[in-house]
């Protein structure tokens, strides 16, 4: 079988920090102002070339919600990471994000996940602190802010969890 | 479903097949494609082939094979090929069914409330967020402001009032800029202060000046007066800008400052005296009305606010002619003010600058409302501190104050007659070492 790895990766956050832009970024090496929300799950596909393989990341974009109950956990069936979205501009998505990993803790146990603090172009409305990232960190977490307008983290985001889900 | 007539399910089922372009894909416990079905054109699934891996085919089924529950479904999933279907998954006799039924309107028609919820949600937090910013600018603006006016605060110490005002309330610009303007300017002197203080501590001539500074300020401002600058124990007030009431109404202004701060200055000497310090402070003063340069004068990076010209110039002179205890002003200021103080013509002086004939004149007293003199007597010396207004004292007072002089010119003379007594005992052939008589000059 020369078939490549199939890994599926969901993309968790609240609503509009910016998940579809970032795999369009990803995938499609796009970027567009205007901001269109997702209803259900958008899936797409990315080949990533690894050292010694082939994976393809299967894409679960998942909508975003702002009510958190009202979030389906059911979505990550059979995910073998994630990627956690925030808005570095707003604040309470962070807070969105991390009860988000907190629910997918509890029903699949601990996966791989990268957290990104999207829209690190907008430097004025910035809002997340260096001091608090650094906090983040220290647990042991792959966090990194990102921009899905200059792709500032995106690629490496998924790299890194390409790797993580397949070694 | 037993319970339709057999022609309507057949009816329901052909327009779920079509209205919901029903596909299936049937997948084995090898995880092979092993059937395919219905619409699969409508989800990018046309070209599958049986026999091969499912997964690498559909590529969402990615980890969901295989199954852990059934039967077990996904709403809405937006296919690559931008269809959007419900998938349903079960397992029957160890085959896994894979429905897909189309639901791209109905994702649509949701996202279309879902964007305008959403919308609203944002442009709301935005609201929020602006607010604080609004909030902390505010904050912000209140704390710098709160700093700027301590700084003020601190600078107007060095700034005459109304310069400061004018200044600080966008009035007048910093920058080098003079104009003619008639002053009346006021310069007064402390005669002899150097010799005065000789016996005290620098702190002590320090909290004189001072406290003398303070005072004669705030008569200054009481006034209307522009505190220019203080030279040394000098000290000169200018009339009529940066506020003026005509140049008249100044020149009387500044007349009655003058005379206010002697009567103040008369105060504090019997003040001073009985905390220790011997010599009297005697103040001359110097009145002068004409046009001057006013305004800011130096360089860009230090300025001073002040007046210049030989008006100025002879506001000075005439202070330094002044008796002590004494107002000189000039015939222009004295045409003025006549009809509120009653001076005397000294000899005419010339001043370099002025062209014109200057005469001075000797303040010699105030006139009240019906144009009477009313002469002010103010002496300080060591042994005398004698201040007599006479608008200020009633009747009783000044039987008092009659009594008290009558003995004391009685005193005065008794101590004459001893001492010259005295003097002819210690030197009876030197004449010229007699105490002279130290009778008190009246004005």
């Amino acid at each position: 079988m020369t078939a490549a790895l199939q890994k599926k990766i969901c993309m968790l956050g609240g609503f509009s920090v910016g998940k579809t832009s970032l795999v369009k970024r990803y995938v499609h090496s796009v970027f567009s102002e205007s901001y269109l929300t997702t209803v259900g799950v958008k899936i797409d596909k990315k080949t990533v070339d690894l050292a010694d393989r082939t994976v393809n990341l299967i894409l679960w974009d998942l909508a975003g919600e702002d009510d958190i109950n009202s979030f389906r956990i059911g979505n990550l069936r059979g995910a073998a990471g994630y990627v956690l979205v925030a808005d570095g501009t707003r604040p309470s998505t962070l807070d969105v994000a991390l009860s988000l990993r907190e629910r997918v803790e509890a029903e699949y146990g601990p996966l791989p996940f990268v957290l990104l603090l999207n829209k690190s172009d907008l430097t004025e409305q910035w809002a997340v602190s260096d001091t608090e990232l650094a906090g983040l960190r220290e647990r042991g977490w792959w966090v990194q802010p990102s921009s899905a307008r200059t792709g500032e983290g995106v690629e490496d985001a998924f790299k890194d969890l390409a790797v993580r889900t397949t070694s | 479903m037993e319970s339709l007539p057999a022609s309507l399910a057949e009816r329901l089922r052909e327009l779920t097949f079509n209205e919901r372009s029903v596909a299936y894909l049937e997948i084995d416990d090898a995880l092979n494609l092993v059937g395919a079905g219905g619409h699969l054109d409508n989800y990018g699934l046309a070209a599958i082939r049986l026999g091969e891996p499912a997964v690498d085919q559909a590529v969402f089924l990615a980890g969901l094979l295989p199954l852990e529950e059934t039967p077990f479904s996904v709403p809405s999933v937006e296919l690559e090929c931008g269809r959007a279907a419900d998938l349903h998954f079960y397992l029957d006799a160890g085959i896994v069914w894979v429905v897909l039924l189309d639901v791209t309107a109905e994702r649509d028609a949701t996202r279309r409330l879902q964007q305008k919820a959403y919308d609203m949600t944002l442009l709301q937090e935005k609201e929020a967020q602006l607010n604080r910013r609004l909030e902390e600018m505010n904050r912000e603006l209140e704390a710098a402001n709160d700093f700027l006016v301590r700084i003020s605060t601190k600078i107007s110490h060095y700034l005459a009032p109304q310069i400061y005002k004018s200044i600080f309330s966008g009035q007048k610009d910093v920058t080098i800029h003079t104009e003619r303007k008639e002053l009346t300017i006021f310069f007064s002197d402390i005669k002899d202060f150097t010799a005065t203080t000789e016996g005290l501590q620098p702190e002590e001539i320090t909290h004189l000046l001072n406290e003398y500074f303070t005072e004669m300020s705030a008569i200054a401002l009481k006034h209307g007066g522009t505190v220019d600058k203080f030279i040394g124990d000098a000290l000169v007030i200018f009339f009529g800008d940066p506020e003026t009431k005509g140049t008249a109404e100044d020149a009387r202004a500044c007349l009655n400052m003058a005379t206010d701060m002697q009567r103040r200055l008369a105060e504090l000497n019997v003040k001073w005296r009985s905390a220790g310090t011997e010599q009297p402070f005697r103040v001359r003063m110097g009145v002068n009305t004409g046009f001057c340069n006013v305004g800011n004068f130096g360089s860009l990076d230090r300025m001073d606010y002040t007046a210049i010209g030989a008006e100025v110039n002879l506001a000075a002179r005439l202070q330094t002619i002044a008796e002590p205890g004494h107002i000189v002003i000039s015939y222009e200021t004295y045409a003025l003010v006549r009809d509120i103080v009653a001076a005397r013509a000294l000899p005419q002086i010339a001043v370099k600058g002025i062209s014109r004939t200057v005469i001075p004149y000797v303040v010699e007293g105030v006139l009240d409302e019906t144009g009477r003199k009313i002469e002010i007597f103010s002496e300080h010396m060591t042994g005398l501190d004698f201040y007599l207004d006479p608008r200020a004292v009633d009747a009783a007072a000044r039987e008092r104050i009659r009594a008290t002089l009558k003995n004391a010119i009685e005193a005065l003379d008794a101590r004459e007659v001893d001492a010259r007594a005295e003097d002819a005992r210690a030197e009876p052939r030197d004449r010229s070492k007699r105490l002279r008589p130290r009778s008190p000059t009246t004005k």
